[in-house]
């Protein structure tokens, strides 16, 4: 029945190519970053963050008090405040579904069936969803951009520049947090509260840590002492009364400084996500 | 043994879940198997067997308890012996959101193969399991067949020597089956090695040179289908695994259970 | 369930917004005395005074051009009473430190550089910024006080019986935006919303008085504001004798300015029971009593 068999045992074993490992971790990163991106533009919640945030923002730039009608500082501040709303929301369910929703739809087996890596795919999908909130911050800024230029006829691109960059280095603490998350956590619906609830409460009390750590007894104190040297504080990154009070630039060494601390950060948590990723079974 | 192309040696898997207590489950219990190049290899057994475990093994998904696995001689735990493999996993449902295409393009990124080559790979792998006409839209529209259809393009992608095939006709329809079996013919034509398991043990019987039979992550029988056959003195290879399996019509369905235990 | 969420958010902020256009509206509609709750009193409750305070807060905030201390700051050393208008000009020495303080730690020190941490005020000029561009930066910040207004319009919109809202908005209206009928409006709105107010009373009557020159009205409304302070606040175990040092303190100047010599003696002596500064007030009324006015102007009544 089995004409070959007898070629069976003499054919050759096929040659397996040399390894050439660090020019294939780019190339596989880059390749699950840019499902990541598709992914994001060819679903609705973007677009909708998108429409609702600037009919908002238009809606109210059209109310006038009390007939001074060259009043804007409002109106920045809320359409800032809307956009980091929504960036944190683009952010923070792009991020917490990635993985989970490839364990749950098992593409993750034949994407580790290829010659990549358990980090190769935490590092993709790092940067597809950090690409994918800057793209959407563009957006919202060049929106924000066009809406103060409007109504206040000056444009400081040096601000807008460095408040836009600062946010979004500062979205890469919160993606790779919440990559974390998601591996730790079983569904993405927890990670989403709970990486929303710690960056916001980061954002809002993360300044003042130190000085509520002095009201609390003993042993609490310590640990919110603790927390405030290991937290990542995402609130220094929060510029935004900076460009609605139209305050001079930050010094550039100091921006530097800030977006080196937030890649810090990332690359902490990225790799504790690398980590716990590598000893999660997957079946 | 430097001939076989996939290779187990005494492999063993326990599975520990906090669900099942402390309870260990032995999925496999000391598996030994080769498989050599060029030829098709049915991979059978009862649901539940260790088939889809072995896979995940080789496969690099779940670390052996003990023993080993090769692919190309190299052991498995390395992401190179992955290299000239294709996979199609059990039930996938391939990124909603990108077309056949995309996800092929995407795949044939990773494998880095040769951008003028990547088309043409795209376009031959779809006409082979006759997708062409969706190329376009997005997965989230497709049928169940059509998905297990790109699962057999991703499979191939890349040219491999080796296909790891785990039930490849799950879903489809008689003409798509009929369809699997002539692609995993062809394949054998052009040198490959497919390593499948399966329970539709009709096709099995006609493309397989090969076959092993699992129950309860142990080897029961391994050879050729004629072979088997004759071992075992049954009209069928039917007949052959419901006999290994130790099933026997006129018995009581409790039968196995009082064996087992 | 996010998504929900923040729709909800977002319509609130619609409602918000609309409810601010249509305001105005509804006011100038004729006969408009409707007594219907508006969409945020309805939606809201009583949380809405809580808004009101952060939106006032705000509007102070905006005064200092985003430099505020936060709950969590000890607000000695800053002028939170500067908004008011009632304050003297600070001087820069004394607000150096200011309620940061000095770095706790590095990080304290480091954030530092990315948020508003020197104490200037709406339409002044950053003190450390004149080096460069003096000339662009005073352009640029004249009327800026415009941009408290939105804030005190919303507190209004939330609170409609917060009386300072209406003060301030319309001390900031009138002094440095030349916005006389918007200031009176607005008082007037809070008026309504608080019949008989003595400190509103008091704002519009220094509006009639100062801003239109029209004396009879300012008089008659000076002086209903402070009948109505001494039945709202003439029985408190604390009365707001500031304010009705205020009050007192206008009308003198007013009847002095008339030459109602009589008048503003009374008004003056009034004044000395409860202002701290009596010497001054004694020297006004000697002078007064020493003095004929120029000439005998009849009294417009
Ligand atoms: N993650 C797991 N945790 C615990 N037990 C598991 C796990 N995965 C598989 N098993 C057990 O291991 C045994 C082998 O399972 P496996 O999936 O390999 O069977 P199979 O031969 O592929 O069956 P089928 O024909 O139904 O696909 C089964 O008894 C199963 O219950
Ligand atoms: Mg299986």
């Amino acid at each position: 029945m089995n004409p070959t068999t007898h070629t069976i045992e003499t054919a050759r074993l096929p040659e397996l190519p040399a390894r050439e490992e660090r020019a294939g971790t780019l190339n596989n990163v880059l390749a699950i970053a840019g499902v990541v991106i598709k992914e994001m533009y060819r679903r609705k919640d973007f677009y909708v963050l998108f429409v609702l945030t600037a009919l908002v923002t238009l809606l109210m730039g059209s109310v006038t008090f009390f007939n001074q009608d060259n009043i804007v500082r409002y109106l920045k501040e809320l359409c800032l405040f809307l956009i980091w709303a929504a960036s944190l929301v683009i952010t923070i369910t792009t991020a917490a579904r990635q993985i989970p929703a490839e364990r749950e739809q098992r593409t993750l087996f034949p994407l580790l069936a290829k010659p990549v890596t358990r980090n190769q795919l935490v590092l993709g999908k790092f940067l597809g969803c950090w690409l994918a909130s800057g793209i959407s911050l563009l957006l919202f800024y060049v929106f924000f951009g066009a809406v103060a230029g409007a109504k206040e006829h000056q444009w400081p691109i040096v601000n807008y520049f460095q408040a836009a960059v600062l946010h979004w280095f500062m979205l890469g603490i919160v993606c790779a947090m919440t990559l974390l998350g998601s591996v730790v956590l079983a569904a993405p619906s927890s990670t989403n509260t709970i990486v929303l609830v710690v960056t916001v409460g980061i954002l809002l009390i993360g300044r003042h840590l130190n000085k509520v750590a002095l009201k609390l007894e003993e042993p609490v104190q310590s640990i919110v002492y603790g927390l405030y040297f290991v937290l990542p504080h995402l609130e220094i990154f929060d510029v935004r009364d900076l460009i609605v009070h139209n305050w001079s630039a930050i010094r550039w060494d100091i921006w530097a400084a800030g977006l080196a601390y937030a890649v810090t950060y990332s690359a902490i948590f990225l790799s504790l996500a690398c980590l716990a990723f590598r000893r999660k079974a997957i079946n | 043994m430097s001939k076989a192309i996939l290779k187990t040696e005494d492999l063993r898997v326990e599975y520990r879940s906090r669900e099942m207590g402390q309870e260990v489950k032995r999925a496999l219990k000391g598996l030994n198997l080769a498989v050599r190049p060029g030829e098709v290899y049915g991979f059978l057994g009862p649901n539940g067997a260790g088939k889809t475990t072995t896979m995940n093994v080789l496969l690099g998904f779940v670390n052996a308890t003990g023993g080993d696995a090769w692919l190309f001689g190299v052991n498995v735990r390395e992401p190179v012996a992955r290299q000239r493999i294709g996979y199609l996993p059990e039930q996938t449902y391939y990124y909603k959101f990108l077309t056949a295409e995309e996800i092929l393009r995407f795949y044939a990124k990773i494998f880095r193969i040769p951008r003028n080559e990547v088309e043409k790979r795209i376009d031959s792998v779809l006409k082979l399991v006759e997708l062409e006409h969706a190329r376009k839209r997005q997965i989230k529209t497709y049928s169940k067949g059509m998905q297990q259809r790109v699962g057999l393009a991703q499979a191939l992608i890349n040219n491999p020597d080796l296909l790891i095939l785990d039930e490849p006709t799950s879903g489809l329809d008689p003409i798509g089956r009929m369809k699997v079996r002539e692609i995993i013919l062809r394949l054998k034509n052009e040198g490959k090695t497919v390593f499948f398991s399966s329970h539709e043990l009709g096709e099995v019987e006609t493309v397989c040179d090969r076959v092993a039979i699992l129950t309860q992550g142990e080897l029961k029988a391994e050879g050729e289908v004629s072979e088997l056959v004759r071992l075992y003195q049954q009209p069928n290879l039917e007949q052959v695994f419901l006999k290994i399996i130790g099933y026997h019509e006129s018995h009581d369905p409790h039968h196995r259970d009082r064996k087992a235990a | 369930m996010r998504a929900y969420l923040l729709s909800l958010s977002l319509l609130t902020l619609v409602a918000f917004s609309l409810s601010t256009t249509l305001e105005p509206w509804f006011q100038s509609w004729a006969g408009s005395r409707t007594q219907t709750d508006n969409v945020i009193q309805v939606a809201l409750g009583d949380s809405r005074r809580m808004f009101a305070r952060h939106f006032y807060a705000k509007a102070d905030a905006y005064f200092h051009k985003g430099y505020y201390p936060s709950v969590y700051d000890s607000k000695e050393g800053f002028d939170e009473k500067a908004i008011t208008g009632n304050e003297k000009p600070h001087d820069d020495e004394k607000c150096e430190g200011d309620f940061l303080g000095k770095p706790h730690d590095w990080i304290d020190a480091f954030s530092r550089n990315f948020f508003p941490s020197r104490h200037v005020h709406v339409g002044e000029c950053d003190a450390h910024d004149h080096k460069h561009d003096p000339d662009h930066d005073h352009a640029a910040e004249a009327g800026m006080e415009r941009e408290i207004l939105p804030w005190l319009r919303l507190s209004a919109e939330m609170d409609p019986q917060r009386i300072e809202t209406y003060t301030v908005a319309s001390f900031w209206l009138w002094t440095k935006l030349g916005k006389i009928d918007e200031a009176e409006q607005f008082l007037r709105e809070g008026l309504r919303a608080n019949p008989g107010d003595c400190e509103i009373l008091f704002g519009l009557g220094s509006i009639y008085y100062e801003g239109w020159k029209d004396i009879s009205r300012a008089r008659n409304v000076l002086e209903l504001s402070m009948v109505r302070w001494r039945e709202q606040e003439g029985r408190k175990t604390e009365p707001n004798t500031l304010l009705l040092g205020q009050i007192l303190n206008q009308l003198a100047k007013l009847e002095r300015e008339q030459n109602n010599y009589p008048r503003a003696i009374e008004h003056y002596t009034l004044l000395k029971q409860v202002s701290p500064s009596k010497q001054s007030i004694q020297e006004w009324i000697d002078y007064l009593k020493t003095n004929q006015p120029p000439s005998k102007v009849p009294l417009v009544r």
